[in-house]
Parts: structure tokens; sequence; C-alpha cells
């Protein structure tokens, strides 16, 4: 048994599978209930990028819409629902973000490229979910706060130094144990 | 095209969280185009965006939050806009060399994005064969891309589809090796220290 209660997480194939249901069937209900489980989190991930409450939500809005009418674009060989729920809301905010002319001409989607044509990619797919999460909870709780600070929620060093209370120095060798971690754990598939 | 140098795993990781700033963004972006190991690589690091949404708490949303949802399902979806991709600047490669400027001897440059209020360039660099490029330092990241033919930077040749990514602390003297010219697109954060005129004149132009 493990020492500490994770926060319950549902299975990773019941996200593929509503996506799949609105694709196929325009299901409502299965709409509702992504909306659910991912709405909520969503508007952690902008509020913690800056946004007031009532921002957050509205891009939050923005993002299910999105899933809801690009969901015949998810593929399960590709990722998780969660990868895929956070890679649209993830791009939202960086276009609202460069909506100038002169950025958002260089808009990127990293999601629009081709994907290695490996017969074995779904199997793969959901491998390299399962590696990934396991990889991240064998970080300690220091370096992976260091890591969500400054990759997901954009913080520049200094400022994880100042708010978290603790030399820069250490703020930039945490990050580097961390990175190293990540890659001894997932050295195989990388 | 096989490449033998790539972007660092922190690199790699802010681009699927798309921490990049857009200049830097879009190097790497033409690096993954090129790379088959990075794109690979990549998916990896995207799972982490999921494994991260999961791991975050679920705040009260306001109480019509789904019913709004709900009701604004079956509006029309706007046209969406085409997003220029990496692969359109390097498929305009020969276009932009004739809008290049002539910056030093055998040495042009096409600027791709220069965005002076937050000090990010993207730029495409041609340097003839045997050129050096001025020594030069950075304040802040600078990335660059072989696109075609090949430099040698303190000891460590790099050739078509390389990525070089150098921090702050770097100070960086890169020779065209091969003999046919090189091109390379590079993106930086924060004004390049370069000492002397020759500093002087590469400034001016970026």
């Amino acid at each position: 048994m493990p020492a500490q209660a994770e926060p319950p997480q549902p299975p990773l194939e019941v996200g593929s599978l509503l996506l799949a249901s609105i694709a196929s069937t325009k299901d409502r209900v299965a709409f509702a209930t992504l909306f659910l489980e991912f709405a909520p989190r969503l508007k952690s991930y902008f509020m913690r990028l800056g946004m007031n409450s009532a921002q957050a939500e509205e891009l939050v809005q923005e993002t299910m819409l999105t899933v809801w009418r690009k969901a015949d674009r998810f593929d399960p060989s590709r990722s998780s629902a969660s990868t895929w729920i956070f890679a649209v809301g993830r791009n939202l905010r960086i276009d609202l973000l460069r909506r100038t002319p002169r950025l958002q001409a260089y808009a990127i989607d990293p999601a629009a490229f081709p994907e290695s044509d490996d017969a074995s990619a779904s199997v793969f797919a959901a491998e390299r979910e399962t590696c990934v999460r396991v990889a991240m909870r064998e970080l300690s709780a220091d370096q992976m706060e260091v890591v969500r600070l400054s990759f997901f929620e954009e913080k520049p060093h200094a400022e994880i130094a100042r708010d978290l209370g603790i030399p820069l120095g250490t703020v930039k060798s945490r990050l580097r144990l961390a990175m190293a971690r990540l890659r001894a754990s997932l050295g195989d598939i990388l | 095209m096989t490449a033998l140098h790539h972007p660092s795993d922190s690199t790699l990781m802010a681009f699927a969280a798309r921490s990049l700033p857009p200049a830097l963004e879009l190097v790497a972006a033409a690096h993954l185009h090129l790379c088959e190991v990075c794109r690979r690589a990549g998916h990896v690091w995207n799972a982490f965006g999921g494994a991260y949404l999961e791991s975050l708490p679920q705040p009260e949303l306001s109480k019509e939050a789904l019913s709004v949802a709900l009701e604004r399902l079956d509006s029309p979806a706007p046209v969406e806009a085409v997003p220029l991709m990496a692969t359109s600047v390097l498929a305009g490669i020969d276009e932009k060399f004739r809008q290049s400027r002539w910056i030093g001897p055998s040495i042009r440059m096409a600027s791709v994005i220069d965005d002076r209020t937050t000090d990010l360039r993207a730029y495409l660099l041609y340097a003839g064969a045997g050129r050096a490029l001025p020594h030069h330092g950075h304040d802040g990241v600078e990335m660059t891309l072989v696109l075609c033919g090949r430099f040698s930077d303190n000891g460590v040749e790099y050739g078509p589809g390389d990525f070089q990514e150098l921090d702050g602390t770097h100070a960086h003297s890169p020779v065209v090796s091969s003999d046919e010219a090189c091109v390379c697109l590079i993106g930086s954060q924060g004004t390049p220290r370069l000492p002397g005129i020759a500093g002087w004149v590469v400034r001016q132009f970026m």
C-alpha cells in the first residue's frame, strides 16, 4: 500500500473513449463528463499563468468548445486525452498572447508535426504516457515544484528563487538534477 | 539528414509546454521538423503536459459554467486561421536571400522576427566558405539551426539539421568549414555582446 494517498484519477483510457464518442456521435453526456473532469483543472492552469478567475474561466470555455469541435482530430495512438486537452488549452492561450499581427504570423502548432510512421505507435503512446507519469512521481517534491514552476507556469528562475526563498543557484541545480533524473528514467523511450 | 547535435532536454520540454519565446520556438520547431529523433522525443515531453494537468487541483467553477458550455456547442465554428509553420520559413530561404542585407564580406542576414520590445530576434544568416563570424557573446539565449553547409565552433562541427544552443555565459566564434556557403536559422533573446569595431558594425544590423 502506498504511504500517501494519491488524488483519484480516471484511468487514462476513459478520456480517449469520451473523446471518441464526441467525435462519432456528438455525445453531449460524454462532453459534460469531460468538462467536469478537465474544466476545473484548466482553470487552475490558466490562473497559475497569471489570469484572474473570470479570464481563466473564459479561456476554459474556449478550450472546451475547441475540444468539442476538434474531437475528431484527437488520435489515441499519439497521446492521452489529458495531454491532448492540455495542448488545446496551451495553444489557445499562446494564440491569445501573441495576438499581434507580427507574432501571430509565426504561430506554430507543435501538434501539427508529422508523426513518425511507427507501426507500434498506438501501443507506444499508452506506454509513453505511463512512463512519463512514473518518471514524474520519481522526482522529489522539491524537484517537481521547480519543474512545474519553470516549464509549465513560466516563472523565471529568479522569481522562483524569490517565491520559494531559496538561492538562485539552488533553483538551477534542482532543475538540473530533475532533468537528469527524468533522462535516467525515460532514457529508453527518449 | 541525420542531426548529430540536438536541443537539450530542457529546451524540448519548454518547447512542448510552449514556454519558449516565439523566436526560439521557431528555431526549435524547424529543428523538430528536420529531426525524426527529436520528434519522437517531443511526444514524450508532450505527455508531461497531460500529467501536469491531471496533477492540478480542481477549483470551483461558476455555477452556470457547464450549462454555458453546453449552450455554446451548437454555435457555428469560426474559420480557422492557418498558422504559418516553421516549414514555410524553411521553404522560403531562397526568397529571403533576395531580401537579405549585407553585414560584412560574404555575410548576409535576413530578419524573420525582430521584436525590439522583448529583444527577441530570429534571422537567416548566410556566410560564405571560410568566413569567420565575429567573436561574440550573448546576454540571453541563442539557438542556431544549420540549414546547409557546415560551421565549426570551439572544436565542434555542426552540419545540416544540427542544433546549437548557447546560454548567456558563452562567447563563441563560429567559422564556416564547408566548401559551400553555410545558411543558419538563428533565434536569440537578449542583445548580442560583441567587442570592437566588428561588434559595432554587426550591432547596427541586429
